[in-house]
């Protein structure tokens, strides 16, 4: 970690082009990018697009930062960005109000998750269609309002609500299948 | 436990794990994204708005150096400061014609009759003599006035009356040679020279050549306060020009921020490939105030339009459901409502006009570098009137509605900055004609992660109210 001021002449350098810099910088951000990007993604090599073309816009709009110690969430906004518009450009996401078949319905045991290791959830989270994924990463994770995710989606509130719903019962349903693996 | 605390247990179990959760990159991620930091070629559009910025730096930078040069020529004009005071340009002194100095000689007879003209003619004599050395040495526009027009009998005549009054009688003495040459001062030139010189030096007269003298510095300011006086008093009006002013004006948009638009997966090629820009004709009236001979400043109200033809094949807008489809557009994305329109045939296509009308206030100095060149810049308010946007598909059967997303931004902030030129018939119709550029600054588009500014480039053209004259 670095202190304030040397995070300000690292990105003040970075700037300016100095590559060993544009590096150190990337040190202390890339890991964070990284996951961010492993949860929008279903799979490795999309994850790794993603976080190349984030890491790319960060330095592109690094003048853009006003406050360098603010700059953890700053790219943490770029690469979801960057995943929205990957997964819209990858596959002609069609968001509709269409929900799980009853079967699918989750049955209530809010304890077994918690025995999951952080892998197996990002897993789970990775198996889920994009357009779950996509609105529980925004709003359970990330913390954004369905006002906001309908906006950065263009889908309706309540097409982000019945999204939300159904990546939840999903999550349940594969965290207790995970379950019954383990044992 | 209720499904919401379940849900709120379930999403708060997940933010605590991913919180600070990092995975570190390989190495081969760093060396392909450090082959990229190469310079990127910038693309045609980022050049176009460059070359837009550049164009607008340029005049504003020629403007300056030349109103600089112009400046600096200017100051032989201009009143010279010295330790003494200053030196102004006055009329110069006027001599009596010879004519107007020819009074009949004193008559020798002695009667009372003759002793009364006598007298006057003596005192007619000091009089003239006394005007001569005193008179003219004010430099009140009336003066500089009369000094231009030469002799001005009509006070030689006024002081004659005086001078008779002094001594008790009434008898007016008007030579035959002062009535001869006696010729009324129209309205109109006292008018004319009453005016300041800065009132609208490029089409009013101008005060013909006068000599330089020492005068005070407090009468120097005093002079120039009693000429605002005159305007204050006299012919504030004089000062002002109302104009119409109609521009055809191409009507185009700046997009920034497209890397945050996440609604869609459209980005600036796909705008500039549906989007076409429009040519407008905006007009209204301004109402100018002339500070000084080169500098003016103008407001009015106008009515402003920006336009945009949009083509959308079905490749180019979003489906929401087989009712719903969205045309994104840079002025706001627009829904179209209707039976199964989210399932056309692949050769439909949308087409899409949009007319905004913006009513705007301008705030513009204009600096004038002689008659017939000037520099305009300014700021400007656009308040939208109406958003007249309309949707046709090329299948005349399908019935649909259409409305816009969240609406429009009502306000609109921009910068004004142009160049033309000044021209006056002989019929005294005065007109100009420039190019003009308006940058709005606000953003137009509601949607979130698009920025549309609205640009806007023509030429302006301005007809003005009232009869005008060169210099």
């Amino acid at each position: 970690m670095f202190e304030n001021k040397q995070l300000h002449t690292i990105v003040k350098r970075s700037l300016g082009g100095d590559l060993k810099l544009r590096k150190v910088l990337y040190g202390h951000v890339a890991p964070m990018m990284l996951s961010v990007a492993y949860r929008y993604a279903n799979n490795k090599p999309d994850a790794e697009d993603i976080f190349q073309e984030s890491v790319l816009n960060v330095f592109d709009r690094l003048h853009q930062l006003r406050d360098a110690e603010k700059i953890h969430g700053w790219a943490k906004i770029i690469v979801v960005n960057e995943a929205i518009r990957f997964y819209k450009k990858k596959r002609n996401m069609v968001f509709t109000e269409e929900t799980l078949p009853e079967t699918a319905k989750y049955e209530g045991d809010s304890d077994i998750y918690k025995h999951l290791e952080l892998e197996q959830i990002l897993k789970i989270i990775q198996q889920l269609p994009d357009k779950m994924r996509m609105v529980i990463n925004l709003y359970a994770i990330e913390g954004f309002k369905h006002e906001e995710i309908s906006g950065m989606l263009g889908i309706s509130v309540g097409t982000s609500k019945s999204n939300l719903h159904d990546a939840r019962k999903q999550i349940k349903n594969f965290m207790k299948e995970e379950m019954r693996k383990l044992g | 436990m209720s499904n919401s605390n379940e849900h709120n247990e379930l999403d708060q179990f997940l933010r605590d794990k991913f919180e600070g959760h990092t995975i570190e990159p390989t190495e081969e991620l760093w060396e392909g994204i450090e082959q990229q930091f190469a310079p990127r070629v910038i693309s045609i559009h980022k050049y176009s708005r460059l070359k837009i910025v550049l164009y607008s730096s340029a005049v504003v930078i020629a403007g300056l150096i030349v109103m600089l040069f112009h400046s600096k020529n200017e100051k032989s004009n201009l009143p010279i400061i010295s330790n003494k005071g200053i030196v102004e340009k006055l009329p110069e002194t006027k001599t009596v014609p010879s004519e107007n100095k020819v009074f009949e000689n004193p008559v020798n007879s002695m009667s009372p009759e003759n002793l009364i003209k006598n007298k006057s003619l003596a005192e007619t004599r000091k009089g003239t003599e006394r005007i001569s050395k005193t008179k003219n040495q004010g430099n009140t526009p009336l003066d500089i006035m009369e000094n231009v027009n030469g002799n001005t009998p009509y006070n030689l005549t006024q002081i004659h009356s005086i001078r008779f009054k002094n001594i008790g009688f009434l008898y007016q003495y008007k030579p035959e040679s002062l009535r001869a040459s006696t010729l009324p001062v129209k309205k109109t030139e006292i008018r004319e020279a009453r005016k300041p010189a800065h009132s609208n030096y490029k089409f009013h007269r101008a005060v013909n050549p006068l000599k330089a003298r020492h005068i005070s510095a407090k009468r120097y300011y005093a002079q120039k306060s009693k000429n605002k006086e005159l305007i204050k008093l006299g012919k504030f009006f004089d000062n002002f020009d109302l104009r119409a002013n109609v521009s055809p004006m191409l009507t185009t948009r700046s997009l920034n921020n497209l890397q945050n638009v996440s609604d869609m997966d459209y980005d600036r090629e796909f705008y500039d490939e549906t989007e076409s820009n429009r040519v407008l004709v905006n007009g209204g009236l301004e109402l100018a105030y002339n500070i000084n001979p080169h500098w003016e400043i103008y407001s009015g109200i106008k009515l402003s339009r920006y336009a945009q033809k949009i083509q959308n094949a079905q490749d180019r807008y979003l489906i929401i459901s087989s009712d719903q489809v969205i045309i994104p557009s840079s002025a706001g994305n627009i829904i179209v409502n209707g039976n199964n329109i989210g399932q056309l045939p692949a050769q439909s296509l949308f087409k899409t006009k949009i007319k905004l009308q913006f009513l705007e206030i301008p705030l513009i100095a204009r600096y004038h570098l002689n008659q017939n060149f000037y520099f305009d810049a300014g700021l400007k308010y656009g308040c939208l009137l109406a958003d007249k946007t309309s949707v046709s598909l090329n299948d005349k059967n399908v019935d649909f509605s259409v409305k816009k997303i969240n609406g429009l931004k009502k306000n609109n902030f921009g910068l004004v900055l142009g160049t033309g030129l000044n021209h006056v018939t002989r019929a005294g119709i005065r007109f100009e004609l420039g190019p003009e550029i308006n940058l709005g600054f606000n953003n137009l588009n509601p949607t979130a992660g698009v920025v549309s500014k609205s640009v806007s480039f023509g030429i302006r053209t301005g007809i003005f109210f009232g009869k005008y004259k060169r210099m």
